[in-house]
């Protein structure tokens, strides 16, 4: 096996021995150390493969035992290469292949991350692109280790960051750290305030003293539950103040103001059911779109229908196809009766109430109001809300409702 | 028979490998297609079907079919095909 690969590399020649004794020929080439192989009958001759440096000894062999030889073929990896010598084109396309196989290798083509949860995959890329490493770019350039840096120092997020490159690949392995959790402070000094302008429904104090009962109206900032706890001994005298965390849940109402409003004439667009597709490549971000639709006269809506994305197995090339479809449109004039308009605008402002309060929605009033092609709504939203917010207190802390203590 | 009674012995005794010092021939045979022999003096014939080899303690005959040559050097010949027979003639 070995030998062969040998013998392929440096030459051999193929040849017929034909003649009297070519036992004799064979017997004598053999201990001149002339390595022969593959000796086979062929007719009234022998045929064998013997290497170019044994062929130039064989003369004097044949002359000794009066045989004759001729050179069926030269073979092996010198003979292939005197062959293709001639054919220019066919090496300069050899070379031109390498060339570009070394070019395109040498970039970057995609970037990965792996293990972003809370991290947009865009602002890492956008980091990485600051420091050099982006798609397309020369490998040689990248520095893994300066991106590593890079990125340790812009999300203080990540705990640990592996960079590599790998063929055209650049792998970006993130961890992040896990998020700390919120201590319940249950030890400093403070009270708790309102955090909106609201009527208290109900108080229920866990620790501090209760400023303020249910029915009373309180103003944003006003004083719930204090943290000052006055020690008493007996009825009435006053042994000594002490200062701690307030706790507890005050539920209040408060009140929205929502106002929303109908045109009775609208536009609507209508789908007319035409529909023209446009193909397109797209290679890195620029697209490629040779033939397009003639959509001069129309109103249209673009879609996106579908993206290709060529792929070699797990790699993804930066060529996509894209095929999109122009929808044709037209718009159209309707009318609707006020009734419509009305159940239009409870539905809308019922959906912004659910986005804009923050507990149990009670009560909604709404007021309609036709004014010349808009009916206008006025919604006044009732919700049951926690409205306490603690504070920090401090020596001065000062309190609207103070006087009433 | 080949060597002396006395070297004969001595290899025996000792148990050296005989075709090194008694300069016998070294004939390994796998299945009925490929035969190796070592220490062989010349070719005599040669063909696809016939081929003679001469050694020290005679020559050896071997028959088949499609025989064929697959390497030679001055230390061992290589034959593959099919083998039916071989056989020293003294």
């Amino acid at each position: 096996m070995f030998l062969a690969l040998w013998y392929y590399l440096h030459g051999y020649v193929m040849i017929t021995v034909s003649g009297f004794s070519v036992e004799r020929f064979v017997n004598m080439a053999t201990f001149r150390g002339i390595y022969l192989w593959n000796i086979q009958p062929k007719g009234s001759s022998i045929q064998m493969n013997v290497s170019s440096k044994g062929y130039s000894l064989l003369k004097e062999c044949a002359e000794k035992t009066g045989c004759q030889y001729h050179i069926v073929r030269r073979c092996g990896l010198p003979a292939l290469i005197r062959k293709y010598k001639k054919r220019k084109i066919l090496a300069f396309g050899i070379l031109f292949f390498v060339a570009a196989l070394y070019t395109l290798s040498s970039f970057v083509w995609t970037i990965d991350i792996e293990g972003n949860e809370r991290i947009a995959k865009e602002d890492i890329l956008t980091a990485c692109e600051n420091v050099g490493m982006s798609a397309g770019k020369l490998k040689w350039n990248m520095h893994t280790d300066e991106v590593t840096q890079k990125l340790l120092e812009t999300f203080p997020d990540i705990s640990w960051v592996s960079v590599s490159i790998k063929g055209t690949n650049a792998l970006v392995k993130i961890v992040e750290a896990i998020p700390q959790p919120e201590m319940i402070d249950k030890v400093t000094p403070s009270d708790l305030i309102a955090k909106k302008d609201s009527v208290i429904q109900s108080i229920t104090t866990e620790a501090g003293t209760p400023i303020v009962q249910s029915g009373d109206v309180v103003k944003k900032g006003a004083l719930l539950i204090s943290g000052e706890v006055i020690i008493a001994a007996g009825e009435e005298a006053e042994v000594g103040r002490e200062y701690i965390h307030a706790r507890g849940t005050i539920l209040g109402k408060v009140w929205y103001n929502l106002e929303e409003s109908v045109p009775l004439q609208y536009t609507e667009k209508m789908y007319t059911g035409e529909e023209k597709k446009d193909k397109s490549i797209m290679i890195g971000n620029t697209i490629l779109n040779v033939i397009q639709p003639n959509m001069e006269d129309s109103t249209y809506d673009k879609e996106k229908t579908s993206v290709n994305q060529f792929a070699i197995g797990d790699f993804k090339l930066p060529v996509a196809y894209i095929q999109e479809t122009y929808k044709v449109y037209e718009i159209i004039q309707k009318q609707r009766t006020k009734e419509q308009a009305k159940k239009e605008l409870e539905n809308k402002l019922k959906q912004k109430a659910e986005e804009i309060a923050e507990g149990e929605i009670e009560n909604i009033d709404i007021i309609y109001k036709i004014e010349e092609n808009n009916v206008i709504a006025t919604a006044t939203i009732t919700v049951m809300e926690e409205i306490s917010e603690e504070q920090k207190r401090e020596e001065n802390t000062a309190y609207e409702n103070k006087e009433e203590l | 028979m080949h060597g002396g009674i006395l070297k004969r012995n001595v290899v025996n005794a000792l148990e050296l490998p005989k075709e090194v010092i008694l300069n016998l021939p070294f004939i390994s045979l796998t299945g009925k297609e490929e035969l190796i022999i070592e220490n062989y003096k010349g070719i005599i014939e040669y063909g696809d079907e016939i081929m003679r080899v001469s050694t020290a303690v005679g020559v050896l005959k071997i028959e088949g079919k499609e025989l064929l040559l697959k390497q030679l050097t001055s230390e061992c010949i290589v034959v593959t095909g099919s083998i039916k027979g071989i056989s020293f003639l003294t």
